[in-house]
C-alpha cells in the first residue's frame, strides 16, 4: 500500500513536469528565419519600335540578372532579405512612350528605383524621376544635357558610357592596330555631337591620337549608309575610322560601304554591338578589320558573375550573336549599392553611392568617377571592357581593356 | 573627285532602290485607288520569306526570290478577298485595315524571329571598279531588276488586256463591271502583282541593306513620297519621282552633316507638292 502511494506520487510528478515542459516549449518557439520580402525595381526598355533591336535583348538580360541576384539570396538589409521584383515598362522607342512608361512606374507601380532607359532616351524620364526623388540608373549615356548632370542628382550610370567606351575603343586600337595615329570620327546625330565630340577628341589626344577631317554625323534611320561610307572614305589622311555609339544597322552598313569602296582601313566602333551582328549585315565581303566592344561568353578573363549571367541567358548568344548587359549591369551595380547603403530610401542610397570610390560590376571593379565629364561627382562609372575582333569574316575574342576612371 | 563620282553612282542606285520599293504600292494606287499602307509590312514579309527559303531551307537565291514572290502574291490575293473587298469605296475603313495588317505582320515577325539583325546573303558577290567609281554587283543587279520591272509594269498597264481592264476599273468601277469586266478577278490580279512586286523589293533590298521587322516603316515613307510626287494615274512618273528622291537622299547627306538632311528632303518634297499638288504627271481625283 505504501509502495503504491509512492509510485502514484512519482508518476504524477512526472506527468506534471512533462506538461510544464511542453507548455514552456510551445510558449517560446525557436526564432524562425524572417520571411523574404520583395523590392520592386522598375525597368524602362523599348521592347517595341526601332530601338527594340537592342532593348528586346536587354529586357531578357536584365531579367536574367534579377534572377541571378535572387538565386544568390537577393538583397539583404539589416538581416531582412529582399527578392527583386522587376517591373518592365515598354517605352516604344519614342520620347512620348518613355514619359508614359516613367509615369506608370512612379504613380501606378510605386517604384523607388529604376534602371534604364539607355542613352538620350533618359532625357525624357529624368524630370519625372527627379521630381519624385526616384533613384534611376541608366545603362548608357551620350553626354547630352539632361541625361546625367547637375540637373539629375538622383540619376546615375551603371555601365560604361559613351566616353568610357571611347576610351575602351581607343585602348583596343592600341592593342590591335599599333600603327594607327590618325582617326576620323563618325557618329549618329542624336543630339549628342556638340557635347560628346569635344570629350572624345580630348580622350583621343590624351592617348596620342590625332583626329582628322570633320566629324561625320548621320541620321539614326537611313536605308543606305553608302553616302556616309563615301564621306569617311574621302578623309584620306585617316589611318582608321572610329564610329562612336551607333546601332547595328549603322555599323554593318558603313563597314560594308567602306569595303565596297576598296577601303580596308581599320574600323572601330565603341558600341557594344557584337561583331557577329556587324558581320551579318556587312556580309562576307565587308566583314573584316573591325573591332567592337562585344561580350564573348566564357572568354579568358571574364569575371565569374559575367559568365554566370551569360549561362542564364541560354542560347541568346548563339541565336542572336550578341549580349549587351547595359541595363543588366546597371541593375547589378544598383543592387550592390543598395546593399552597401543598408537602406531602401533612395536619398540614402544616393548619398552612399556618391561616397563610394569603387563598386563591383559584372565586368569587374568599376571606378566611380566622371566629375569633370558630367559635372556631378561619382555618378558615372569606368569599368573593364572586353572587345571582339572581326577579321576575314571570323569573329574572335580580342581581350580586355581597363577604362580606369572617367575624367 | 572620288566622292563626287561615288555620289553620282549613289544617285542612280538610290533611285532604283526607291523605284523598286514603290512599284507595288504605285501599281495598286493607280489601278485600284487603294492607299495600301500595309505595303511596308508586305515588303518586309517578302524579305523574311526569301530569307527563310535561302538560309532556312538552302534554296538557290534566285529560286527563293521567285518562290517568295509567288507566296506573297498569293497572300495578296487573300488580302484582297478578305480584307479589302468588303470595304471597297470606304476610305477610312481601308486605312484602318491597312494599319491593322501592318501591325499584325510586324508583331508576328517580331515575336517569331525577334529583333535580331539579319541580312539575306548577297545575290551576286564582288565589286565592279572603274576608275574612281566602285559599285557592288549586288547594287548593279538591284538597279537592273528595278529598271526591268518598271518597264514591264508600264508595258503591262498600257499594252495588255488585263492592264487596260485595271485602268477601266480605276476610272469607273461600276462602269467597268457593266462592260463585262470581272472586277473581283482583276482586283485580285492587281493585288497579286502589287504584293509580288513588294516581295521582290523586300528580297533584293533585304540582301543589300538588312532585314528587320521595322524595315518597311522607313521605306513606306519614301514610297509615299514617290507616289505623291509622281501623281495619281502615272506609272511613268515613278521614274522621275524616284530619281528626284534618290538624288536628294544620295547628295544631301554628303553635303550636310547629321539628321538635317532628312528634314530638308521632306521640306523640299512639301514645297514641290505645294507647287503641284497633283504630282508631276498625275491628275486630281477623289479617293
Amino acid at each position: 500500500m505504501e509502495r503504491k502511494k509512492i509510485l502514484t506520487v512519482a508518476l504524477s510528478i512526472c506527468i506534471v513536469l512533462s506538461l510544464v515542459t511542453l507548455a514552456f516549449m510551445t510558449a517560446c518557439p525557436s526564432p524562425a528565419p524572417p520571411a523574404e520580402k520583395t523590392l520592386k525595381i522598375g525597368a524602362l526598355l523599348s521592347v517595341s519600335g526601332w530601338y527594340s533591336v537592342i532593348d528586346a535583348l536587354e529586357a531578357a538580360e536584365v531579367q536574367a540578372v534579377a534572377e541571378y541576384i535572387n538565386d544568390e539570396g537577393g538583397i539583404t538589409i539589416d538581416g531582412q532579405k529582399y527578392q527583386i521584383e522587376l517591373v518592365i515598362e515598354d517605352c516604344k522607342s519614342t520620347f512620348e512612350g518613355i514619359t508614359a512608361a516613367a509615369n506608370r512606374l512612379v504613380y501606378d507601380k510605386g517604384v523607388k528605383f529604376v534602371v534604364g532607359p539607355t542613352a538620350f532616351f533618359s532625357t525624357a524620364s529624368s524630370p519625372i524621376f527627379e521630381q519624385n526623388k526616384i533613384l534611376h540608373v541608366s545603362g548608357y549615356s551620350t553626354a547630352q544635357p539632361g541625361e546625367l548632370d547637375t540637373s539629375t542628382p538622383y540619376g546615375f550610370i551603371g555601365h560604361n558610357c559613351s566616353v568610357a567606351d571611347c576610351i575602351a575603343g581607343i585602348k583596343a586600337i592600341k592593342e590591335e592596330f599599333p600603327d594607327v595615329k590618325k582617326v576620323a570620327i563618325a557618329i549618329p546625330d542624336d543630339g549628342s555631337i556638340p557635347y560628346l565630340i569635344p570629350k572624345v577628341k580630348r580622350a583621343l589626344e590624351l592617348q596620342g591620337y590625332t583626329v582628322v577631317g570633320d566629324t561625320i554625323g548621320h541620321p539614326n534611320e537611313m536605308e543606305d549608309f553608302s553616302p556616309i561610307a563615301a564621306k569617311l572614305n574621302a578623309i584620306e589622311d585617316a589611318d582608321a575610322y572610329l564610329h562612336i555609339n551607333g546601332a547595328p544597322p549603322h555599323l554593318g552598313n558603313v563597314l560594308k560601304g567602306l569595303r565596297e569602296l576598296g577601303n580596308n582601313k581599320p574600323y572601330i566602333t565603341t558600341s557594344l554591338v557584337s561583331c557577329h551582328v556587324i558581320a551579318a549585315i556587312a556580309g562576307t565581303g565587308g566583314a573584316t578589320k573591325a573591332i567592337s566592344l562585344g561580350i564573348t561568353p566564357h572568354a579568358p578573363g571574364n569575371p565569374p558573375q559575367l559568365d554566370a549571367i551569360c549561362d542564364k541567358l541560354g542560347t541568346q548568344y548563339e541565336e542572336q550573336g550578341v549580349i549587351y548587359l547595359m541595363t543588366g549591369n546597371s541593375l547589378w551595380v544598383l543592387a550592390q549599392v543598395i546593399e552597401a547603403a543598408q537602406n531602401l530610401d533612395p536619398t540614402v542610397v544616393k548619398e552612399k553611392w556618391e561616397s563610394m570610390d569603387t563598386v563591383e560590376t559584372l565586368f569587374g571593379t568599376g571606378i566611380l568617377s566622371g566629375d569633370e565629364t558630367y559635372g556631378i561627382q561619382n555618378h558615372a562609372i569606368g569599368h573593364p571592357m572586353p572587345y571582339q575582333k572581326l577579321m576575314g569574316g571570323e569573329v574572335s575574342f580580342g581581350g580586355w581593356v581597363d577604362v580606369g576612371a572617367i575624367p | 573627285m572620288e566622292l563626287a563620282v561615288q555620289t553620282l553612282t549613289n544617285v542612280l542606285i538610290f533611285s532604283a532602290m526607291y523605284i523598286l520599293a514603290a512599284l507595288g504600292f504605285a501599281f495598286l494606287f493607280n489601278m485600284l485607288r487603294i492607299l495600301n499602307f500595309a505595303h511596308g509590312a508586305i515588303y518586309m514579309i517578302g524579305g523574311y520569306v526569301g530569307y527563310l527559303f535561302i538560309v532556312g531551307m538552302g534554296f538557290n537565291q534566285w529560286v527563293a526570290l521567285l518562290l517568295a514572290t509567288l507566296i506573297v502574291a498569293a497572300f495578296g490575293v487573300f488580302l484582297e478577298k478578305f480584307c479589302f473587298r468588303p470595304f471597297v469605296g470606304d476610305f477610312n475603313r481601308t486605312i484602318m485595315i491597312c494599319i491593322a495588317i501592318a501591325v499584325i505582320l510586324q508583331t508576328t515577325v517580331n515575336i517569331m524571329v525577334g529583333t535580331k539583325m539579319m541580312a539575306i546573303p548577297t545575290f551576286v558577290e564582288g565589286v565592279f571598279r572603274a576608275g574612281p567609281a566602285s559599285i557592288s554587283y549586288e547594287r548593279i543587279v538591284t538597279f537592273a531588276i528595278g529598271a526591268a520591272l518598271l518597264g514591264l509594269i508600264t508595258w503591262f498597264v498600257n499594252r495588255t488586256k488585263w492592264g487596260q481592264q485595271m485602268q477601266a476599273i480605276a476610272q469607273d468601277r461600276e462602269g467597268a463591271s457593266l462592260q463585262g469586266i470581272n472586277v473581283h478577278r482583276i482586283s485580285a490580279l492587281a493585288f497579286a502583282l502589287g504584293c509580288g512586286l513588294a516581295a521582290v523589293a523586300g528580297c533584293l533590298l533585304g540582301a543589300y541593306l538588312r532585314l528587320s521587322p521595322f524595315m518597311g516603316d522607313l521605306m513606306l515613307i519614301k514610297v509615299l513620297i514617290i507616289v505623291m510626287l509622281a501623281g495619281i494615274g502615272s506609272i511613268n512618273g515613278i521614274l522621275i519621282a524616284g530619281l528626284i528622291l534618290g538624288s536628294l537622299n544620295a547628295v544631301l547627306p554628303v553635303l550636310l552633316s547629321g539628321a538635317a538632311s532628312d528634314a530638308i528632303i521632306i521640306a523640299i518634297v512639301v514645297v514641290l507638292l505645294l507647287i503641284r499638288p497633283q504630282g508631276f504627271f498625275g491628275y486630281e481625283v477623289e479617293i
